[in-house]
């Protein structure tokens, strides 16, 4: 009996090991490690310290303790941070992942679950929203109003709207498939492709063309409605993918390098990263894109694509861990979710930066709520 | 365990390696569904992730671990099974892997959850009665009958 049931064949095992292992290894680096209870004496004295150090330079007011004053407060979560999430600072509706379920955020800071989904993607004009539950996908308006769903055999994962509208990419197991924008015509596109989202080319005509990534880490570009591969390139490693808002640069950014192509797959060049990456967004209708760089702090820099050589912009350093960035549709607010602090900051063009605390609870979660689009 | 409470990402991962095998398979093997097998494990490592810095060091880890998963899996068993009762759910076929899978799982199927979850801590994880009775908080006699139950009904279904 026990050699039986040992040897039964599960399906894509290994896919659901590292799946859940990417999610439990962010957990993991997400929680604050207890310390030994011989340090926590000599840990409260350091924290008084501390907090006497900070009075004392905020008393003195000398331009380096200033530096040190702002230093010690990023370490912590920006201080003043408002209650509660009021107001969006720049129009436009924001997509909340929680484990909750997706939250729509209205700019007056309304917002509404959308009901006990796992994954959640905007149509291109937040006319809809594309969820999965499962082995089900489907599409519901703001409201929450279901408008149409179909079911596979596999986890549905990742679904991805097409710039018009009229398409939407998503992974069933390791196959992808397209579906029209009404939920008819769904067809398997691709095998093998690895769990990364799929991303469309932005493109002023009617065009269809969606860039993945294989399980082999090779990076596609096909153009689904004729099913032609308009290029195949071999990635370092693992990797996701964004395009620019004019669907001239398409980023493959792996755990260390920022690859450009051009819209056509041609490579343009790589960028080498000394840190790991974390999550990316593209700064809307320009070539430049944010990516957090991790570590024991992360940071929050901006690469000009079209000029790799030279040195990033510095948008924000913070302890921990930053785990989600989504730009204003008018490209003039970064969002940066960080769970350390649990708080949302939003850090203007210009570096001014505001932030709102005790985000998690705010969206029913004792995890991190994670902005997963800022649209239209 | 020391080093992962500690804040070793290297000692968590070897953890989770260690034991992610065999906690799927005995999700899997007591919700025969794959997708919901992945989110019981995932769900089980993340709960003990919570509660890992109040473990209990000179308890092992593996059979904390092992409840939490038969637990959530019989849960999520039986909420289907009466989901199915009212109508609310279609019967989905498990998936169909070898011909010997097939047998044990469609063997497995005839049993209660409650029942598939006593054989897989038994055959799987290869637990006494007793530490099964401990682990799922249950009489000694009940996991006894169960298993007897259990194995009388596998040995009716499976092909000799």
């Amino acid at each position: 009996m026990r050699l039986d049931l040992e040897h039964v064949a599960i399906p894509d095992e290994t896919g659901a090991e590292e799946r859940a292992w990417r999610v439990v290894r962010v957990a993991y680096a997400e929680r604050e490690p207890s310390k030994p209870r011989a340090q926590r004496g000599r840990l409260l004295v350091a924290i008084a310290s501390a907090c006497v150090m900070a009075a004392l330079v905020a008393i003195g007011v000398s331009p380096a303790g200033s530096a040190l004053l702002h230093s010690f407060r990023r370490e912590i979560g920006l201080t003043h941070a408002a209650p509660a999430l009021t107001r969006l600072p720049a129009p436009g509706a924001l997509l909340v992942n929680s484990i909750a379920g997706p939250w729509l955020v209205q700019p007056d800071g309304s917002k509404r679950l959308l009901g006990l989904y796992a994954e959640a993607s905007l149509s291109p004009h937040g006319l809809y929203v594309a969820v999965t539950r499962r082995h089900e996908l489907l599409a519901v308006d703001p409201k929450g109003t279901v408008h149409w769903s179909l079911a596979r055999k596999g986890n549905i994962r990742l679904p991805r709207w097409a710039p018009d509208g009229y398409r939407i990419a998503y992974l069933d197991g390791s196959s992808l498939r397209i579906v029209a924008g009404d939920g008819t015509g769904d067809h398997a596109l691709a095998p093998g492709a690895a769990q990364v989202p799929p991303a469309w080319r932005p493109s002023a005509s009617h065009e269809h063309v969606v860039a993945y990534v294989t399980r082999v880490d090779e990076l596609v570009l096909m153009d689904v409605d004729t099913g032609r591969v308009l290029a195949r390139n071999q990635l370092g490693g693992p990797a996701q993918l964004a395009w620019s808002t004019d669907g001239q640069r398409l980023a493959a950014v792996t755990s260390r390098a920022i690859v450009v192509f051009d819209h056509d797959g041609t490579l343009l060049a790589t960028i080498r990263l000394h840190r790991r990456s974390g999550v990316i967004a593209f700064v809307p209708e320009t070539h430049r894109m944010s990516i957090v760089l991790g570590g024991a702090r992360s940071d929050a820099v901006t690469y000009d694509l079209d000029r790799p050589g030279r040195k990033p912009q510095e948008v924000f350093s913070g302890s921990g861990h930053f785990s989600a960035l989504a730009w204003s549709p008018n490209g003039r607010w970064l969002l940066i979710a960080w769970p350390t602090a649990n708080q949302w900051l939003f850090v203007a063009h210009d570096g001014r930066a505001t932030a709102v605390a005790g985000i998690a609870a705010q969206f029913d979660t004792s995890q991190a709520p994670a902005p997963a689009g800022w649209c239209c | 365990m020391r080093e992962a409470q500690g804040g070793s990402a290297s000692a968590f991962e070897a953890l989770f390696r260690l034991y992610w095998p065999q906690v799927f398979r005995t999700a899997y093997l007591v919700v025969h569904d794959a997708a919901a097998a992945e989110d019981i494990a995932q769900e089980a490592f993340l709960a003990a992730l919570r509660s890992l810095d109040r473990f209990d060091r000179s308890r092992p880890f593996g059979a904390w671990l092992h409840r939490i998963v038969v637990n959530r899996a019989i849960d999520w068993a039986r909420s289907r099974q009466l989901r199915r009762e009212a109508g609310l759910e279609e019967t989905v076929a498990p998936d169909r892997n070898a011909e010997l899978s097939d047998d044990v799982i469609h063997a497995l199927a005839d049993l209660t959850p409650e029942h598939r979850g006593v054989i897989v801590l038994r055959h799987v994880l290869g637990y006494t009665p007793g530490e099964i009775a401990a682990l799922l908080d249950l009489p000694r006699g009940t996991v006894n009958s169960r298993l007897r139950r259990g194995l009388d009904t596998l040995k009716e279904r499976l092909p000799s």
